[in-house]
């Protein structure tokens, strides 16, 4: 088992420098590592192709319980290899979102937005800032900040402002809105289904939390950036010459069937406790209404889904799979559990600022990924996982990752797409100028997050 | 000239590339662009030029940036595509133009009419036109040319397939040292008007 373990373990730190390095395209990077994993440590050393097969977990599609369970059962919904259920619901996301972004749908609200506040640069920041955190609660973050960043240096233009300041606090906000929901962020994604975890568990808790930090939040980005603000609040615009909302649809018929699709897909969310129906099937529903409305469009559609992010996936889960097989987040947990000393507000204390800052310069995914079998193996007490130890630390990893990320510029997803719009319009977003102004908000928010978590469950 | 043309220049730090192009775009009677290319971006887009200037060779530092689909954090990836971008589109024009640098001869390679031009130098003439040009002593001289060519050849076989200074990736290696500057020019004028047929 050594070999195998060392193996593992060289393999998913190669994986990660690499990612890191980003040299080479990351989805190649974990299809490569994680085909090393099932030759070299399930294949040649171990010669346990019951490892492999577990991990490759194609079995868990034929079970029904993968798509729905009866909501009347408690399931175990823990499981480990390559999860399914995550890369479904995250291609049928991309799907609709696509659908979405094709027929106007984010021009459209951002230009009504902008309509609705008078074009005045204060309430415009501070709507944009909700606005990119509500969004975000139900679609992908890069999405959000590549619609909403573009606008926000049109209308910056128009209104003679510094789209950087809002910018960031966009892409702030966007991690922010992600991190409270179970569809907001990959790692939570991740989390919820692996643990299975409801959107309305991760509601109550990320965010309750998430809530609470954003009205701070604004506060902190209003107060950074007053003196901008009020000096472009001076600058004399004539509105009348403004794009309309309208001008934003490209095609009505197209707008009300992907709102009507991104509605239902709420709605399927919100309830899915309730119905039974797993992240799976609502993903996997969802991509085919809006393949089936598309029309003309489906190929336009399919072939703007990012497959790559869904390959890193797999061969993510495969590497993360080899440290599990070999038990080796085992022995992290293990030694978390030492110097925690068992204490319960220890362990929330590192999994948070362990997590966040991990995450400020590494992929928070594969982290994520690594860290759900670890704080699964930190939950079991005398044999027996405790489902209130456990859902305490998915909550702790959950907010660390997602918002650990907010301190860098190549922290989250998010970040570098905002960074990259302003650039790509020649406004430079340095890591100087960004960590100035989001890492104290991401030390705010991980304060707030430490204390709420402590408060609630470990006291 | 009747026919359309582009000629991009590629150049060692010394060699006196930059004035060769300026000569060459006199004798021709077409606008030259260069380092001018970033100012009239930066106009496009209405932004402050110097800040773009400072980012237009600058070395991207691997290590602090990322990209996620595309999207980079590298404003100096950013300054170059935006230059690329204005190439590009001065390449689907119908105009005649001189343009130094810029990975030129492997943005326009697809356009009609581009004839890709490298310019090397004897190493002690280079040293001696830095010399005079910059006022600087031997060693200094030395340090800057290296130190420029080292940036040019990364900035350029980081965006292109073809490498800078082979001789595969121009239509014409020339050696200045010969001819001077001047005659340099006179002989790719030449050069060029033959390939145009007149």
């Amino acid at each position: 088992m050594l070999a195998a373990q060392i193996a593992a373990v060289v393999i998913f730190v190669v994986m990660f420098v690499l990612i890191v390095m980003d040299k080479i395209e990351r989805h190649y990077v974990t299809l490569g590592c994680g085909l090393l994993v099932l030759v070299l440590v399930f294949g040649i050393i171990m010669r346990d192709f019951g490892a492999m097969w577990h991990t490759l977990a194609l079995e868990n599609l034929t079970h029904l319980n993968f798509w729905w369970a009866d909501p009347n059962v408690t399931h175990d919904a823990t499981h480990s290899g390559i999860d399914w259920a995550t890369i479904i619901f995250l291609a049928g996301m991309m799907v609709m979102v696509e659908g979405m972004a094709k027929s106007g749908f984010f021009r459209w609200l951002c230009m009504l937005l902008a309509k609705w506040v008078k074009y005045k640069v204060v309430p415009l920041f501070i709507a944009f800032m909700v606005m990119s955190a509500v969004l975000a609660m139900f679609i992908d973050s890069i999405t959000v900040i590549l619609f909403l960043a573009a606008i926000t240096i049109e209308l910056a233009k128009l209104l003679k402002f510094n789209p950087i300041p809002m910018i960031l606090a966009e892409i702030f906000c966007a991690n922010l809105g992600g991190s409270a929901t179970m569809c907001g962020d990959p790692p939570n994604i991740i989390i919820g289904s692996q643990l299975g975890y409801s959107f309305t568990d991760f509601l109550l808790n990320t965010g309750l939390i998430a809530g609470l930090s954003l009205v701070v939040i604004v506060m902190y980005f209003y107060l950074v950036n007053r003196k901008t603000l009020k000096e472009a609040s001076k600058v004399e615009i004539d509105t009348a010459g403004m794009p309309s909302p309208a001008s934003a649809i490209v095609n009505m018929r197209e707008f009300i069937i992907s709102v009507a699709i991104f509605l239902l897909a709420v709605v399927l969310l919100v309830t899915h406790a309730n119905t039974g129906l797993s992240v799976a099937a609502i993903g996997a529903g969802i991509a085919v209404i809006t393949l089936l409305t598309a029309g003309k469009g489906i190929s336009e559609i399919i072939s703007k889904v990012d497959y790559k992010t869904l390959l890193f996936f797999v061969g993510l889960f495969i590497v993360v799979g080899g440290l599990e097989q070999t038990h080796i987040l085992e022995l992290m947990a293990q030694f978390i559990q030492t110097i925690s000393g068992g204490s319960l507000i220890v362990m929330v204390i590192i999994i948070i600022w362990l997590s966040a800052i991990a995450s400020a310069f590494v992929d928070n995914i594969p982290f994520a990924a690594t860290m759900v079998p670890v704080i699964k193996g930190l939950a079991v007490v005398g044999g027996v996982t405790d489902p209130t130890l456990l859902k305490t630390l998915a909550w702790s990893l959950a907010i660390g990752t997602d918002i650990g990320g907010c301190a860098t510029p190549i922290g989250a997803s998010a970040n570098v797409v905002g960074v990259s719009v302003a650039g790509r319009n020649g406004y430079r977003i340095g890591w100087g100028k960004y960590c100035k102004q989001a890492a104290p908000a991401t030390v705010i928010v991980l304060l707030i997050s430490t204390a709420v978590i402590i408060l609630r469950y470990c006291v | 000239m009747s026919k359309r043309f582009i000629i991009a220049i590629g150049r060692e730090f010394g060699s006196g590339g930059k004035h060769i192009g300026r000569a060459l775009a006199k004798a021709l009677g077409v606008n030259l662009y260069d380092r001018n290319i970033v100012e009239k971006v930066a106009e496009e887009l209405d932004v402050d030029s110097t800040h773009l200037m400072e980012y237009a060779k600058k070395k991207k530092r691997h290590f602090f940036h990322k990209t996620v689909k595309g999207h980079t954090t590298s404003f100096e990836d950013h300054v170059a595509n935006m230059q690329f971008d204005y190439i590009r589109k001065l390449g689907n024009s119908d105009e005649s133009f001189v343009i130094v640098g810029r990975c030129a001869e492997e943005i326009l390679k697809d356009c009609d009419g581009v004839i890709s031009i490298f310019v090397k130098g004897d190493r002690e003439y280079k040293i001696g036109r830095v010399m005079k040009q910059f006022s600087l002593d031997r060693a200094q001289a030395i340090e800057k040319m290296d130190r420029h060519d080292r940036t040019r050849k990364y900035y350029h076989d980081r965006y292109c397939k073809g490498k800078w200074g082979e001789i595969d990736t121009y239509d014409l290696c020339i050696d200045a040292t010969h001819f001077g500057t001047e005659g340099t020019a006179e002989f790719i004028e030449d050069y060029i008007r033959r390939r145009l047929g007149e």
